[in-house]
């Protein structure tokens, strides 16, 4: 009661203070920077008082104030000034920059902190900038920007997403970050549209990264949504682009002449007669026997055309759309007044797919709705008692999307393989019933199980119809009872639903392409995790000695995970998907055309929860010290392990306070010199590994007259693993942070351990345990690397540029596996059909390394024939020939077999770049973002080279061995499979560094013309580019190849990746 | 005071925050195994479970597809890329763990039955069933099974490995070495014999058709006299050890007449008996009535009617005594987790290859048929046309057949299993897609036909093998409308040859004869895609017959487990 009486005894004292003396003056002025150029946008505020202004374009401003008042001038980036008016009216101020954005306050995990105390490793940057590339998603933005921080396009799809890996693979499961927005844990940032971002900042050292102990061993992105700002009246500001996107480098498939040419080579090769191709064309079996006369007559066609000098269907033509379009548009409102703050925006995206976005309406569209608000229920003169607030952000999605994965379910595939025979459309189809839209039927002679692409392109995607919906904010509740002693609640939510359908067509295109029976099917999901997190925390400043500290927990859930799918045979309204329902389907007369299943996974229940605490402290902001503290339960594992502990420390010493610097602070404006240790978690395995768990499977076994519907079947699935607990990613960082030269040049240089203890693997176990393997906690994964980042920002005139080269060296090695093996086995089969793995993780190299048989080169004649011996003399193969590969024997054993095998080439990059060069003279910019990756190898087949001996080559094929000196590289062709290409080796991959022009982009301001228009300001005219142009000897469409195949942590493997668009954008921003 | 209420009502929060029990979680979608095998329901999911172990996801780890491809009969063919066929048929094994599939099955599948057998002995069902009879019953049935599959699957192991690991309790050491080959055999043998005493005496006839499918005692006693001839007739002839008798555990054995005494009782009590017509266990002879019209004139010709294959009262086809156990094969999906395994890969990979005629469709073209056992077998003998399909024959609907297709080309396919299809509205369907109703018409996925492990003229030839008496052959003999013949191990040998070729069988009867050594000594013309060659295979004589221990697992062991010799 007294403190209430207090309270509002003082707050009324300084009112009637202010209205008391009520000697108003009008104030003018104009705010400069040391160089004398006047600064807009700098706060203006009355000290004591929320009034506040900020200064126009021209760095002037008028504001009306008390005589003895005191006008507080601040801007980010410079040291505030503050100026007792005196009676004065007219007060000019110049603001110094504070040195570079020292002062500035970054995020840091549940609190903010000074840029120039921090002592952890991280990277912050402005969601301006970002949303300055006019990228599909926030992360494609990062890719360059970010050292250590690599960013991988999954593929060039529309709405594809990335793949983050800070720091090197610490882990084979799992090694996605931990995505922090407004506090809320969400699975990735793609929901976002990148106008919506006020910053990002990824947390990339154990340190920084430990108060999110759990969950945090990827590292952590923390992005913050734009907010209002206090003392600012409203601001609407509009960007939109539109671009044009193409395909940036094609692949070149050989035309009709030249697949007959060398397909009769590798027959004449073997031994064989060439093929006789107006016979094969015409033996069209299968669609003479279901359309009578059509088989020949499409003989007849394409024969006769290829007589004409046809030159066949160039398949990736016809499955590219040009200038498929790409548009956004975003609206920004953001104000306050005196206790509200307050941000709102709405953007939309639409991008077209540049692969068959002319035949199935690919692409992908996004609407996004935030709005967040903060609001001072309870006040005194000093600070906010009672503040509440929200966040939320809606998104509506749309990915119409085409295959794009493995050999089996990849359109570019399809058409990158597909005879160029086959002509792609063909009228008489429509005429006499055989296919509605005109796609050709196959050309069986050629070889009965082929299909038309693009008619598989179209059956597969065209009739999926589905929209995904977020809804991802928070709720918060901040008490601050005492000056600097916070409390804060915030509870909030991740939700996800969406609804998807979709037809089943019937086509008859071929042998093994025909689909008689239709139907259609529906699923509907629905889930929300939630986060509820309470920190207290207090600063206090104790003469030169400062404490700050915080204490929290936090409880997230997954509390609802509903999906519910159902599909039904025999439309009742065949061939158009309008009808497309369950409810639009005949009444089945068997159980087999039902199809259904729902689950909530979440209902079991289960949750992470954490108690937490960090102490800062530091003197005279010279010498720096942090440590944090979490504990982490998970429902992953069992009771007694539930619990992981992870500590950090870390400290820092700001060289340039100490007064022995301070002669050389003129060149040397600020040095720091950071050391941290720290440990974070994963726990990132299904639940229930630790309890033996009886599992339900289908089919089952088929007793009694049942068939074809299974008995209930149930086994124990995994071995259990009671003692399985927390991974635990340690590391180690030592960092500088400089600026020298007036602050204009800028460094930061950071190495790193990283070290993955207790890793969560399901590592191989013996057959004899008669059930799955477990996860358990099965090895070591180590990564070391250096990170530099060097900027330079300086001014000629009226000439500003800026330079920024960031790079980043890792070193990926796994140092243990607990199992015998010591091997953690890639798939099979996928280069080709019957080729065996190509990427494995083992001890002592790096996860994913690619495995197989060095060569040596090619025999280029009978000598070297004869000379490819083993050591007892005899040839390595009884029918080696020139134009064999000569395979490495590497045990010298006089055999080539599995033991030869050895490591080929890394994936993951040894060194990442990243480049961005700023320029501006009298509103006219020019900014260029570049990213590159070097020392890291793919591989590369376009061809199910060992079974399908009819599938087309790239234009690629002709440097290929065909006599003495043609090639050391590529061997012979042959009719046949044949080891030369069916043994997995080297001959297959490529050095994939590359060096790409992300972005570039020139612009204009129109500020200066506009500066008599109050209402506008900052309005802005761009052209800019996107993918400009990649520097690489990698001969394939794009050398940044995210694709592995079944394994999340492989990579690296081409087999006709969604390329990249290079995209032509004009963009205008403004505001309001 | 107000800043006491603001401490409250934080620490309330926080308290709150931190006590409640929400990292309990349960499992909704599986049971615990502290719950589970608890009634009767549990338990026969449970067995459903120990059947579900026979499937493979490798092909070649399916004992049917190795044990065809390494017999002399079978060549290995498919096409050119079919590189594992060919390193299989001719004993080669240039990649790593091409068995561990049936390795770890058949792992997986005895820890099922030896959960199975120690939680139903202390289980109480009493409560589910009206007497306690009824109730000892059930869990004698359900012992006497699992003991049977826990033999079954421990006689695939030793056929292809030799001595394994014993694994005969759920809590024991998993970490063990490998047992001797009489040791693993005295196992199984043990395992049978408790099987045979365990399970009810109920006639094969009398047995519901529900429970179709599941082994019984008369299955027991057939294996048994099957392991008896293996395992004897492998230590005289391959290890040079002659013996008549197969070890128990604890020291005794069980001899020849032992073994006649259970053949005799399941001759005398299953109710099990010949089919009529030996053409009539197999599909070929359905199709017809499958397809509403003649689409096979052979089957038409010779009469033909299938017994099917739900046992005594199938739901298609006349009624089957003969088949006592088979793997139950239904439809594939690629949709489902390993769906592809569910439906018999026999048939896809052994049907021609690249031509899809009617009924004949289109496989993969493995195992093509040395033409030796064309010319050497009598055409007199039913079962030569019943087992081998000829191309170019239009009573046979494959006279469009192309030739050069894939490799290894005899011109002989094996009949017994193999795709089988024809028309329907919507164009060539598979037999069994069209029989059962089944929506996914997937050509490599609609083989439900089931593969037989036991028929019961293998009890008859067994018992005159063991008994060196010619009853049980001649009977078989009669049944094809062949003359009665005297006993001689080589009338045996030619019969088996004939009664069950391409059936898994003839590979392991070549072991336990010890004439593998001399089988593979042919050399005769094939095509390869259409080039002419000779085809040999080579048999090694230091394997004994046995194949690769998988070397994932021998790394696994840290070499606790030795390599077989020769690999």
């Amino acid at each position: 009661m007294k403190f209430t009486k207090l309270f509002i005894f003082c707050f009324l004292s300084i009112l009637f203070s202010i209205y008391g003396q009520a000697q108003d003056v009008t104030v003018k002025g104009k705010v400069y920077d040391q160089n004398g150029l006047p600064i807009p946008g700098v706060s203006i505020l009355i000290k004591g008082t929320s009034k506040s202004i900020t200064s126009d374009f021209d760095g002037n401003y008028q504001i009306k104030a008390a005589s003895k008042g005191t006008l507080v001038f601040s801007f980010i980036g410079y040291n505030t000034a503050q100026e007792p008016i005196n009676g004065r009216n007219r007060i000019d101020v110049k603001l110094y920059s504070s040195t570079e954005a020292l002062q500035e306050v970054v995020v840091v995990g549940y609190g903010t902190q000074k840029k120039g105390l921090l002592t952890g490793a991280s990277v912050n940057l402005k969601g301006e900038d970002l949303a300055a590339l006019n990228t599909g998603s926030v992360m494609d933005a990062l890719q360059g920007i970010a050292a250590g921080v690599n960013i991988t396009k999954n593929n060039g799809a529309p709405g594809a997403g990335t793949r983050v890996t800070i720091r090197g693979l610490g882990t084979i499961g799992n090694s996605n970050p931990l995505y922090i927005v407004d506090g809320i844990s969400v699975g990735n940032i793609d929901y976002l549209s990148p106008s919506d971002i006020e910053s990002i900042d990824v947390l990339k050292d154990a340190a920084s990264a430990a108060i999110y102990g759990s969950r945090a061993a990827n590292g952590v992105v923390l992005v913050i949504t734009v907010k209002g700002r206090k003392g600012k009246s409203a601001k609407i500001s509009y960007d939109f682009y539109y671009g044009i996107q193409n395909i940036y480098k094609n692949l070149d498939p050989l035309n009709a002449q030249e697949y007959m040419y060398i397909m009769d080579e590798g027959r004449v090769n073997d031994g064989l007669a060439p093929n006789n191709w107006n016979t094969i064309v015409h033996n069209n079996n299968w669609l003479e026997t279901n359309y009578p006369g059509a088989g020949k007559q499409l003989g007849d066609d394409v024969w006769n055309q290829l007589q004409a000098g046809w030159k066949g269907t160039n398949w990736i033509n016809e499955m590219t759309k040009k200038d498929a379009p790409v548009v956004n548009h975003s609206l920004n409102i953001s104000g306050a007044s005196e206790d509200v703050v307050y941000s709102a925006g709405i953007s939309y995206f639409d991008q077209d797919g540049i692969i068959g976005g002319n035949i199935t309406d690919a692409g992908y569209k996004r609407l996004t709705a935030r709005f967040n608000t903060q609001m001072v229920l309870k006040k005194n003169d000093r600070h906010s008692i009672i503040t509440v607030g929200e966040n939320f952000t809606y998104t509506n999605s749309q990915n119409r999307s085409i295959a794009n994965g493995n050999i089996y379910y990849n359109d570019l595939h399809n058409g990158l393989v597909q005879n160029p025979l086959q002509p792609a459309y063909w009228q008489t189809s429509i005429d006499r019933n055989i296919n509605e839209f005109g796609y050709t039927p196959t050309l069986d002679g050629l070889n009965a199980g082929q299909t038309n692409p693009l008619a598989v392109m179209f059956y597969r995607n065209n009739y999926n119809y589905g929209k995904g919906n977020n809804i991802i904010g928070n709720a918060f509740l901040e008490i601050e009872p005492v000056l600097n002693l916070k409390f804060k609640s915030v509870y909030g939510i991740d939700s996800w639903f969406g609804h998807s359908r979709s037809m089943d067509p019937t086509f008859h295109l071929g042998l093994n392409y025909v689909d008689n029976v239709n139907g259609a099917s529906q699923s509907e999901y629905f889930g929300a995790n939630t986060t509820w997190t309470n920190t207290v925390s207090y600063d206090r400043k104790f003469g030169n000695h400062k404490i700050t500290a915080v204490v929290g927990t936090e409880l997230i859930q997954n509390q609802i995970n509903n999906n519910v799918s159902g599909s039904r045979n025999n439309l009742l309204f065949p061939g158009d998907p309008k009808y497309a329902y369950i409810n639009n389907t005949e009444s089945p007369s068997s159980i087999n055309q039902i199809n259904v299943s729902g689950a909530d996974w979440a209902a079991g229940g289960g949750a992470t929860q954490s108690f937490f605490g960090r102490a800062q402290y530091d003197y005279k902001e010279k010498y720096l010290l942090s440590a944090t503290m979490r504990a982490d339960g998970s429902s992953n594992f069992a009771k007694n392990n539930r619990w992981g502990y992870f500590p950090s420390v870390s400290a820092g010493w700001v060289i340039t306070k100490e007064d022995f610097m301070s002669s050389s602070s003129k060149i040397l404006n600020f040095a720091k010199l950071r050391a941290s240790w720290g440990q974070n978690g994963n726990q990132s395995i299904p639940n229930f590994i630790y309890s033996s768990q009886i599992a339900y499977v289908f089919p089952g076994y088929f007793f009694g007259d049942t068939k074809p519907v299974s008995g209930t079947t149930a086994y124990p699935e995994k071995v259990t693993n009671p003692d399985i607990k927390w991974e635990t990613s340690e590391q180690l960082n030592i960092g500088i942070d400089a600026k020298m030269f007036d602050s204009r040049l800028g460094i930061t240089l950071d190495w790193y351990k990283k070290t993955t203890k207790d890793w969560l693997v399901e590592a191989p176990i013996l057959g004899t345990f008669g059930a799955g393997a477990p996860y358990i906690n099965g090895g070591n994964v180590e990564n070391k690397g250096v990170e530099l980042s060097v900027n330079w920002n300086d001014k000629v005139g009226d000439f500003k540029y800026g330079i920024t080269i960031s790079g980043a060296k890792n070193k990926n090695e796994v140092t243990k596996i607990a199992n015998a093996d010591g091997i953690i086995h890639g798939s099979s089969n996928v280069l080709s059909q019957g080729t065996s793995e190509i990427s494995r993780v083992q001890v002592g190299q790096p996860i994913g390394f690619f495995y197989g048989f060095k060569t040596a080169g090619i025999l280029q004649n009978q000598d070297e024939v004869d000379a490819y011996v083993t050591p007892s003399g005899a040839p390595y193969f009884n029918d080696q020939r020139p134009g064999d590969i000569r395979f490495v024997d590497q045990n010298k054993d006089g055999a080539i077999d599995e033991k030869d095998k050895v490591y080929l080439g890394n994936p993951n990059p040894d060194l990442e770049l990243g480049i961005q060069l700023n320029f501006e003279y009298k509103g006219v910019y020019l900014n260029t973002t570049m990213a590159g990756k070097f020392g890291m190898q793919l591989m590369q087949s376009y061809r199910s080279f060992a079974d399908n001996f009819d599938q087309n080559y790239t234009s690629d094929i002709f440097n290929r061995w065909h006599g003495e000196g043609t090639s050391n590289t590529m061997p012979r062709l042959t009719a046949t499979s044949n080891r030369n290409t069916n043994y997995i080796s080297d001959i297959f991959m490529h050095n994939a560094d590359y060096l790409r022009i992300n972005n570039l982009t020139i612009g204009y301001n129109f500020n200066e013309l506009l500066s008599n228009f109050k209402f506008m300001s900052n309005l802005k005219l761009y052209v800019a580019v996107n993918n400009l142009y990649t520097f690489t000897k990698y001969n394939g469409m794009d050398p940044e190849v995210r694709f592995g195949h079944d394994a999340s942590w492989a990579s690296g493997v081409d087999l006709g990746l969604y390329p990249q668009a290079r995209t032509v954008m004009f963009g205008l921003s403004v505001d309001f | 005071m107000k800043k006491l209420k603001y401490f409250l009502a934080i620490s309330t929060i926080f308290v709150v925050t931190s006590c409640g029990d929400y990292l309990d979680s349960e499992n909704l979608y599986g049971v615990s195994l502290e719950t589970f095998y608890k009634t009767p329901t549990d338990i026969n999911q449970a067995m459903s479970g120990v059947y579900n172990a026979m499937y493979t996801n490798n092909v070649l780890s399916e004992e049917q597809m190795a044990a065809n491809l390494m017999d002399n009969m079978m060549l290995g063919a498919g096409g050119s890329d079919d590189k594992a066929a060919k390193w299989v048929d001719n004993f080669e094994d240039p990649v790593e763990d091409t068995y561990r599939d049936m390795w770890v099955q058949s792992y997986n599948g005895i820890a099922r039955a030896n959960a199975i057998i120690e939680k139903t002995e202390i289980a109480d069902f009493s409560k589910y069933f009206t007497t306690n009879e009824e109730a000892e019953k059930f869990k004698k049935q359900a012992i006497g099974e699992a003991l049977f599959m826990r033999a079954f699957f421990y006689f695939r192991l030793a056929k292809f490995f030799g001595g394994v690991p014993l694994i005969v309790s759920v809590d024991g050491s998993k970490t063990v070495a490998r047992a001797t080959y009489t040791e693993t055999f005295a196992q199984i043998a043990t395992d049978l014999k408790l099987a045979i005493e365990t399970m009810p005496a109920t006639p094969f006839p009398s047995i519901p058709t529900s429970s179709y499918g599941h082994a019984n005692k008369w299955v027991a006693e057939a294996y048994l006299a099957r392991v008896y001839l293996f395992y004897t007739g492998y230590m005289t002839n391959i290890e040079q050890k002659a013996t008549t008798d197969l070890p128990l555990i604890g020291g005794t054995a069980l001899s020849a007449t032992d073994v006649t005494s259970y053949l005799n009782d399941c001759i005398t009590n299953s109710g099990h008996a010949l089919v009529s017509d030996f053409r009539n266990l197999w599909p070929y002879s359905y199709v017809n009535k499958s397809a509403g019209s003649t689409v096979l004139p052979w089957a038409v010709t010779n009469n033909l009617s299938w017994a099917g294959q739900d046992g005594k009262a199938p739901t298609f086809g006349t009624g089957n005594l003969e088949t006592m156990f088979v793997q139950r094969f239904s439809f594939g999906d690629w949709g489902w987790r390993d769906g592809y395994r569910y439906t018999n890969r026999l048939c896809l990979f052994t049907a021609i290859r690249g031509n899809s005629m009617v009924p004949f469709g289109q496989g993969w073209g493995w195992c093509t048929i040395n033409p030796k056992l064309w010319n050497d077998w009598g055409d007199n003998d039913p079962r030569k046309l019943g087992s081998i399909l000829q191309v170019g024959k239009a009573e046979q609907g494959t006279d469009s057949y192309q030739a050069d297709q894939g490799d290894h080309e005899t011109g002989y396919f094996n009949k017994k299993y193999t795709s089988l299809q024809h028309g329907s509205a919507s164009g060539n369907k598979g037999m069994f897609v069209q029989m059962y109703n089944w929506s996914n018409a997937d050509m490599q996925l609609m083989h439900a036909q089931d593969f037989i492990f036991m028929r019961y003229a293998d009890v008859l030839l067994m018992h005159s093998e063991i008994t060196k008496t010619a009853t049980g052959m001649n009977a078989v003999r009669a049944r094809a409308g062949l003359s009665a013949v005297g006993y001689s191990l080589d009338a045996i040998k030619e019969e088996r040859l004939h009664e069950f070729a391409f059936e898994g069988l003839h590979w392991f009867d070549l072991i336990r004869w010890g004439d593998v050594t001399t089988a593979f000594n042919d050399s005769f013309p094939v095509r390869n895609s259409g080039t002419a060659a000779t085809y040999t295979v080579k048999y090694r004589t230091e394997t004994k017959g046995l194949m690769p221990i998988p070397e994932t697992e021998v790394r696994l062991s840290n070499g606790v487990y030795n390599q077989n010799p020769g690999w």
